[in-house]
């Protein structure tokens, strides 16, 4: 077993940090031996300082936090577009967010603390792929789909089919998530995120739910519930899901389709909190989020 | 001159991280991954061909060169447990706690270091853990130490006044059981040094993070065999302190590696290391029966509580002291008739236990706080009515408490009075009722508590020792010399307000001198501050007016009762237009026309220089055997509202009002209140330290040890009383803890009332929202079950 060192040495590094995309997918094109691509740190430090991760001497970090053409959040026709290594902190204030996703704005100024927000992008909290990255679950529910590109073309995919496990994604280590994209809600649609943490600020998530609800005339046109920290990845609930879809909404029937959530989760325990209490915590937040989402409808 | 304040702000801080000396190196701990193990073996050669390490300590360089760990507090008395381990500052044979530094790398900088480190190879062979205190105390647990008897260090017993009597007469009595979690404080800074050896005088100077520079002086000569007087450690600007940086444990390590690399050597942890391997608290069980009759009024406690301390302190003993405060704080504020109190401590394989705000006087408060609001409801009472029933009254002061504790003021039931009226407990009660209908779960918590500052004890290095020195340049500027370091409390300007105010000279005339360990004193711990350093300074300060006043008389020829002294100036009350500054005072009195100049008598009683330097002890401690001099009162009110669904808590209102006699300076008060508060909810709610059954820390950051942030922190409403101490130089008492100690039962009391309609009883904590949720869904299946 490993020493314990209170703070690992970072390596030394061949640090980049491309101006714009073109310098990029140059860099992407000719760089040789082993190199990591990163969008604003805020995970890479702690990580590399902690012993979670280790590299040897002569990594090329590629730190594409400074890219003007992947900073962005516009309103393009009826979908909401956000440029990979946008801020957080930047999407919170953009007024087609706060107009169009507040829940998702909600959702993302319950992460970490302002000084983290105005530093960790959107597309590094995806990349992480960690189960608890609190961006996740509202992006799950509003359909969203990413881009990835790299030196082998532009690829797109739907965001629930883009974790494969704690950390792990389907992207390749050449490629930068540029876009991630998503329907803007309509008048009928709503959704919500909540998370529950040990205290309120700067924690990781125990559990973190959103849900989106699409009504009219007081029948549930549309649902979908997502989750964190309940399973190795972000998890839309399907089976929960189908319970509301095209019924008439009733408390009743959030009811039963939080108890079929917190049954379709596969949580674990660990020294955030028990795998009980996280189904527990599934119950409340999804008949919570839903309940909120009906409120905005009906 | 410029204030401390001023020269933080201006980012001209001298921290233990800005320390810079030519030819300096760095030292990195390595520390054991396991929590209990046998050394097989230990290889440097790796770390040692890194380029750029100088040298690799081991546990075998601590034999070789240093001697173990000095004894720090040592009680033998009939019937008791008291054991020391033989300790080394780093171990040669076995680990006994995760963490725990095997070799120290020191390198030409800090990377070299720390990558060195890595290499360093440990073979090891893994022991049984010893996870806590009760599994400690069990006859077949793995011993920590082979040549104890077994896992228990202490074993204190105490009857105060007439406990049989108590229970004799007791209409009722309460079982009560209460847990507090570990937990440890944070300061902003961790600890760090530089030592520097001379290898030509065989001298030791070091700069740090030093909370008590004369007793790390002595520590640090000790463990390294060096005459004390050769040794000076210096107090440079320190990130707060709360009782953690008291030690010199691996500061010794820092010094040896200098002894033996004739090189400054500089260690900064990272707060890693300091949650890691540094002093942890609380973390005890108390369990007893509190006697009382119908209507109210208390009788009388048996109770023992159990301390997990983990290893033997890096101030041997140490650790074990502070189960003293533990016992003796029950009382509290009350009228009792008797009490019979056991303290046990027992060794488990955990970071080392030592002084945390609060110390043990703390563990004492909340464990009776709480059984009173348990009472109070099974008796039908509030909170407030069963304390104030109970309260030692305004005329009973001082006032000899059954545990010798001799209290010297207050007004307790005006104390509470206030923070009842402040907080409109009344009205938060009706919501309570509103909400409870709603499915809302709000709760009013009610403490109150003293907090015992100023210690004096026997038989350890906290006896109650202090100097101060207070004294007029030749050009007017005055300097102040004490044992009590600027830890962030305010030290300074606590004592340039009294130096100034007894002198009438201008406060940015003073400088108030870091604290060197050419002082003596134990500094500023259990609260102290504001009863023996500044006593001192104002003792020094009284004695040097009389000076002044001689000399001034004399230049000025007037009578000496006509002499007065402010805002810098020294006239005669009869000739108030003929003044003198105090540079020209202080240059008459030294130079022109100098001691020849002075009154003859003066002269022949050696006392000419505008200089003194005296000590102070408390005027009760001697014939009453108190161990604390002043006490001051705090009431602490909040309101809640517990989310009975996911658990979690939030604070609604909270209420502070304290008492700490004479306020030399209400901002430093307040700031003390506001952050030992935060640190008391963060104990309340959400800070453990967690071990796994390998023994390993698993709360080991920020992300996992959770300390409150500003989102947390309530908006907290504070009041002052003033009640002097009479037993102080200033009127002032102690304060720093109350605080910590309130906030923590409040807010636990708040919680249990909240969940009163689930009769839940809430005594472990933190009261995490997975803990309470657990008590809530208990409850909820037992509501069921009685259905």
């Amino acid at each position: 077993m490993k020493n314990f060192i209170g703070s690992r040495a970072i390596p030394d590094l061949v640090y980049h940090c491309p101006e714009n995309m073109e310098q990029l997918m140059d860099l992407l094109g000719h760089i040789q031996g082993h190199f990591k691509i990163v969008a604003g740190c805020t995970d890479f430090i702690p990580a590399v300082r902690g012993g979670r991760w280790a590299f040897d001497d002569g990594l090329e970090l590629i730190d594409i936090k400074k890219i003007p053409e992947l900073k962005y959040v516009t309103l393009d026709g009826d979908r909401i577009r956000i440029g990979g290594a946008t801020p957080l902190s930047m999407i919170i204030g953009a007024p087609a967010i706060k107009e169009r996703a507040p829940g998702l704005a909600h959702g993302l100024t319950t992460m970490a603390s302002p000084q983290v927000r105005n530093v960790g992008t959107i597309g590094g909290n995806i990349c992480m792929s960690s189960p608890a990255a609190d961006a996740v679950p509202s992006l799950l529910v509003l359909d969203a789909q990413v881009i990835i590109n790299g030196n082998q073309g532009e690829e797109k995919s739907p965001l629930d089919r883009f974790f494969l496990g704690p950390g792990r994604n389907i992207m390749a280590p050449d490629q930068v998530l540029t876009e991630i994209n998503f329907p803007a809600p309509a008048a009928n649609e709503s959704q919500h995120f909540q998370k529950v943490g040990t205290r309120d600020a700067v924690v990781i998530s125990i559990v973190s739910a959103a849900s989106w609800l699409k009504v009219d005339n007081g029948k549930c046109q549309g649902v979908r519930i997502a989750m964190g920290s309940v399973a190795p990845t972000p998890v839309r609930l399907p089976g929960a899901e189908a319970l509301l879809v095209g019924n008439s909404l009733t408390l009743d029937a959030i009811d039963a389709c939080a108890k079929h959530a917190s049954q379709e989760i596969t949580p674990i325990t660990d020294l955030r909190g028990s795998a009980d209490y996280r189904r527990d915590l599934a119950y409340t937040l999804t008949k919570r989020t839903l309940t909120a989402c009906m409120n905005d409808l009906m | 001159m410029e204030s401390r304040e001023t020269r933080l702000i201006a980012g001209k801080g001298q921290y233990a991280d800005d320390l810079d000396f030519p030819g300096m190196a760095h030292l990195v701990f390595v520390g054991s991954p396991y929590g209990h193990a046998k050394i097989v073996s230990l290889s440097v050669e790796k770390a040692l061909a890194v380029p750029g390490v100088l040298a690799v300590l081991t546990g075998e360089d601590m034999v070789a060169h240093t001697n173990p760990l000095p004894v720090q507090a040592n009680f033998k008395s009939p019937g008791w447990t008291w054991r020391l381990a033989d300790v080394y500052a780093m171990p040669r044979d076995k680990v006994r706690w995760y963490g725990e530094p095997v070799a120290a790398v020191v390198a030409e900088d800090e990377i070299t270091a720390r990558r060195a480190a890595e290499l360093v190879e440990v073979a090891y062979k893994v022991l049984e853990v010893t996870g806590n205190a009760l599994e400690a105390l069990e006859p077949e647990s793995p011993k920590l130490y082979d040549d104890w008897e077994d896992n228990k260090q202490v074993h204190l017993k105490f009857d105060f006044g007439d406990p049989e009597g108590a229970f004799a007469e007791a209409d009722q009595v309460m079982h009560i059981t209460n847990r507090e979690g570990r937990v440890t404080g944070l300061p902003i800074e961790a600890r760090g040094c530089v030592a520097q050896y001379d290898t030509k005088m065989d001298s030791l100077e070091m700069w740090g993070s030093f909370q008590t520079p004369y007793l790390s002086r002595h520590n640090i000569a000790a463990t390294l065999g060096m005459p004390e007087v050769k040794v000076r450690i210096n107090a440079v600007d320190i990130g707060g302190a709360f009782g953690l940086k008291i030690h010199a444990w691996k500061e010794n390590v820092v010094a040896l590696a200098s002894k033996l690399t004739a090189r400054p050597v500089k260690w900064f942890e990272p707060l890693k290391d300091f949650i890691v391997t540094g002093p942890h608290q609380r973390d005890v069980f108390w369990e007893g029966d509190v006697a009382f009759n119908n209507d109210g009024t208390l009788l009388g406690v048996k109770a023992t509580v159990t301390h997990d301390l983990g290893v033997e302190s890096t101030n041997k003993g140490i650790a074990a002291l502070s189960i003293f405060p533990a016992c003796s704080a029950v009382p509290n504020m009350y009228h009792w008739k008797g009490m019979h109190i056991e303290g046990i401590g027992a060794v488990t394989n955990k970071s080392f236990y030592c002084a945390y705000r609060g110390y043990g006087k703390d563990k004492g408060i909340k464990f009776i706080e709480h059984a009173l609001n348990r009472i109070a409801r099974k008796l039908g009472m509030t909170p407030e009515a069963i304390r104030l029933k109970n309260y030692i009254q305004p005329h009973e002061f001082p006032y000899h408490q059954i545990n010798s504790y001799v209290y010297d003021s207050g007004d307790y039931p005006g104390t509470l009075n206030k923070a009842l009226e402040m907080a409109d407990v009344d009205h938060y009660r009706a919501e309570k009722e509103k909400c409870l209908e709603e499915g809302r779960y709000i709760g009013i918590g009610v403490v109150s508590a003293i907090e015992p500052a100023g210690v004096a004890v026997p038989n350890c290095q906290m006896g109650g020792i202090t100097q101060a020195r207070v004294q007029i340049t030749a050009d007017g500027t005055i300097e102040i010399h004490s044992d009590r370091t600027e830890i962030g409390q305010g030290s300074e300007v606590s004592h340039a307000i009294i130096v100034s105010d007894i002198l009438g000279c201008k406060r940015e005339d003073i400088l108030v001198k870091r604290v060197t360990s050419d002082y003596i004193g134990q500094g500023p711990l259990s609260s102290r501050g504001a009863v023996y350093p500044a006593s001192a300074v104002a003792k020094a300060a009284k004695m040097l007016k009389k000076k002044v006043v001689t000399c001034a008389a004399t230049f000025l020829k007037a009578p000496e009762e006509s002499i007065v002294m402010e805002d810098g100036m020294i006239f005669s009350i009869d000739h108030p237009e003929e003044k003198l500054t105090y540079g020209q005072l202080s240059e008459k009195a030294l130079f022109f026309p100098g001691p020849r100049g002075l009154p003859v008598e003066m002269l022949k009683n050696h006392d000419h220089l505008l200089d003194v330097t005296t000590t102070w002890y408390s005027p009760t401690t001697p014939e009453s055997g108190s161990s604390y001099t002043s006490f001051c009162t705090s009431a602490d009110i909040a309101v809640v509202e517990v989310d009975i669904e996911t658990g979690a808590t939030k604070i609604i209102k909270y209420v502070h009002v304290h008492d700490a006699g004479t306020i030399i300076n209400k901002q430093i008060v307040d700031g003390q209140i506001h952050g030992g508060i935060v640190q008391g909810i963060g104990e309340a709610l959400s800070e453990r330290l967690d071990y796994d059954t390998d023994g390993r820390l698993l709360t080991t950051s920020f992300s996992t040890y959770l300390i409150p942030t500003a989102v947390e922190a309530p908006d907290i409403e504070v009041a002052h009383l003033e009640t002097p101490s009479p037993f102080t130089e200033t009127g002032s008492k102690g304060m720093g803890e109350a605080p910590i100690i309130g906030s923590k039962a409040v807010i636990l009391a708040a919680i249990e009332d909240a969940l009163s309609p689930y009769d839940i009883v809430v005594n472990d904590s933190p009261a995490s929202p997975e803990r309470v949720r657990k008590w809530v869904v208990e409850a909820l299946k037992r509501q069921e079950e009685a259905q």
